[in-house]
């Protein structure tokens, strides 16, 4: 019910502040741009395309913006007036993470929706099979991307008492993972022979799930043990 | 109870009752260890030996059932600064379990009781520090809480917001409310404390009221005489027996500190012919109680050297 809460008052603040205000209007339009200006993407569809390029920019930014926050508030003491509340230390984290993951991955939605009015209105075909499937595909990515992303800057964020250290770190390591996401999805691939696109996506999602769940796990750990 | 940071012992074994009811002033040096407490009983602090029961519920076992009913104001009390005042409390207050018209309700009585009406669109980053420490007060109080703790509450306040503080604490205390607060302004702790806990190097060394500190301590027993003509004669002449010395203050009046073996209405009367002979006029004279701020600093001298 708290994390409810909190929930709602992160993403009543998150939907509106500057950042997201220009990915809302940026990523659309670099979808559009980038077809006018470069239409050949090889084998991959211009959904896909777009899915790939902007998830991993999405998933740096939510990582950092997560991180970065944290930070900020513990050295604020922002927390000690909800810590005193009925509710789980988790719930701020929690809510937190959801609330900027939760707003990332609508903007790449946004972008992958139009990714595929591109496709459909530059192929000249309607929605098929295989655009659906590599849609489905698309949406596995971007959302282990981000939720990944936004995990590791959690918990860089709750470790760290410097804004800069954290980012740093970020950008060093952090950066990698949703790279380390599209090679591990492109190994699934090529060789462990999952054939079924459906399996392939379902077995993405769950590698995915599981990184992710396993360093939530981990920032909540260091956040109860956190003596403010 | 007792907490450590490290190889720093900060409290060792403190023991400390609050009256139901009762207005608790804790006091003690810097770095005494008067925030750890606090930090400990409100549920901040959950790594330390001990025990802590609040009406009946063991922190931080059972806090839940506590933070319900346990109101806190921090120390340097800070809000997420793109939250609005009302939004603020909003959050507040939903977490604390009101909701609807009752939680619309209860902000609307904090912010009046606040003074905080007129600015309840503004952003916590629009408000100035003593707006803000108004802003902790009301989240401590919003939910109606039983037992209410404030960590320094009356720093970076003006004299008139002191004042309301203090009138705000005293109606709340009335209406059956708890209140522990720390504060290194003895003055304040003076005008509302029902009684006084000493904190020490990480000890409680008095715990009661002002006036059985009093009572315990034995300070310097003074007289201010006040002078209407000062010819000045009584600095050339030997003091009375039984006076230590005469001061002279900026507003014409003279602070006579007695030696404490001698009977004091005794040495009043003395002191009061003295001078006379010395020909001043005196208008008034009034005993000088010490301060608690002098009465602690004898307190904990004499701690210290025991």
């Amino acid at each position: 019910m708290n994390l409810m809460i909190l929930f709602q008052d992160e993403v009543h603040h998150f939907f509106k502040i500057r950042a997201m205000m220009y990915l809302w209007i940026l990523l659309p339009v670099m979808t559009v741009f980038a077809h006018v200006f470069n239409s050949d993407t090889g084998m991959m569809s211009y959904a896909l395309f777009m899915t790939s390029m902007t998830a991993t920019i999405i998933g740096v930014v939510a990582g950092a913006l997560i991180a970065s926050s944290i930070i900020n508030e513990k050295q604020q003491n922002v927390y000690i007036p909800f810590i005193i509340r009925p509710l789980k230390r988790r719930d701020l984290l929690l809510a937190r993470y959801f609330a900027v993951c939760g707003s990332m991955f609508v903007t790449v939605l946004v972008a992958i929706v139009i990714g595929l009015i591109v496709d459909i209105i530059s192929s000249g075909m309607s929605l098929n099979a295989d655009m659906i499937h590599e849609l489905v595909y698309g949406f596995t990515l971007c959302s282990t991307i981000i939720f990944f992303s936004g995990s590791i800057g959690l918990l860089l964020g709750v470790v760290n008492s410097s804004v800069y250290v954290a980012l740093m770190i970020y950008l060093f390591f952090g950066l990698q993972s949703g790279n380390l996401m599209i090679y591990m999805f492109s190994w699934i691939d090529d060789y462990a022979g999952v054939s079924i696109w459906w399996h392939r996506s379902l077995l993405q999602l769950a590698i995915g799930l599981v990184l992710t769940i396993g360093t939530l796990w981990m920032s909540v750990k260091f956040f109860n043990k956190k003596q403010f | 109870m007792s907490k450590s940071y490290g190889e720093n012992l900060v409290l060792d074994g403190i023991s400390l009752n609050i009256a139901s009811g009762s207005i608790l002033g804790y006091v003690g040096p810097n770095g005494a260890g008067k925030t750890t407490t606090i930090k400990i009983m409100t549920g901040v602090l959950t790594d330390f030996e001990g025990e802590v029961n609040i009406h009946g519920h063991s922190m931080p076992r059972e806090k839940y059932q506590i933070s319900r009913h346990l109101g806190y104001m921090p120390q340097n009390v800070a809000f997420h600064d793109w939250r609005t005042v009302e939004q603020a409390l909003g959050v507040f207050g939903r977490l604390s379990g009101l909701a609807g018209d009752s939680l619309q309700k209860r902000i609307d009585e904090t912010l009046e009781l606040v003074m905080l009406t007129e600015h309840r669109r503004k952003q916590v980053k629009e408000l100035s520090g003593g707006m803000i420490q108004k802003l902790g007060l009301a989240q401590a109080i919003l939910h109606q809480s039983k037992l209410l703790v404030l960590d320094e509450p009356f720093v970076g306040l003006d004299p008139p917001s002191r004042v309301q503080f203090k009138d705000i604490i005293t109606q709340l205390n009335q209406q059956g409310v708890t209140v522990l607060f720390s504060s290194h302004v003895l003055s304040d702790v003076e005008d509302l404390a029902h009684s006084i806990a000493v904190l020490n190097k990480g000890n409680v060394v008095y715990s009661g009221t002002v006036d059985a500190l009093r009572a315990q301590v034995a300070t310097d027993y003074k007289i201010k005489f006040g002078i209407s003509r000062d010819t000045k004669k009584w600095q050339n002449q030997p003091l009375p027996e039984g006076v230590d010395r005469i001061e002279p203050t900026q507003d014409d009046q003279l602070i006579v500190t007695f030696i404490n073996e001698y009977d004091p209405y005794e040495i009043t009367q003395r002191t009061i012919e003295f001078l006379l002979m010395a020909g001043c006029w005196i208008h008034s004279v009034t005993p000088v109680s010490p301060s608690l701020e002098e009465l602690i600093y004898h307190y904990l001298e004499e701690d210290n050297q025991t």
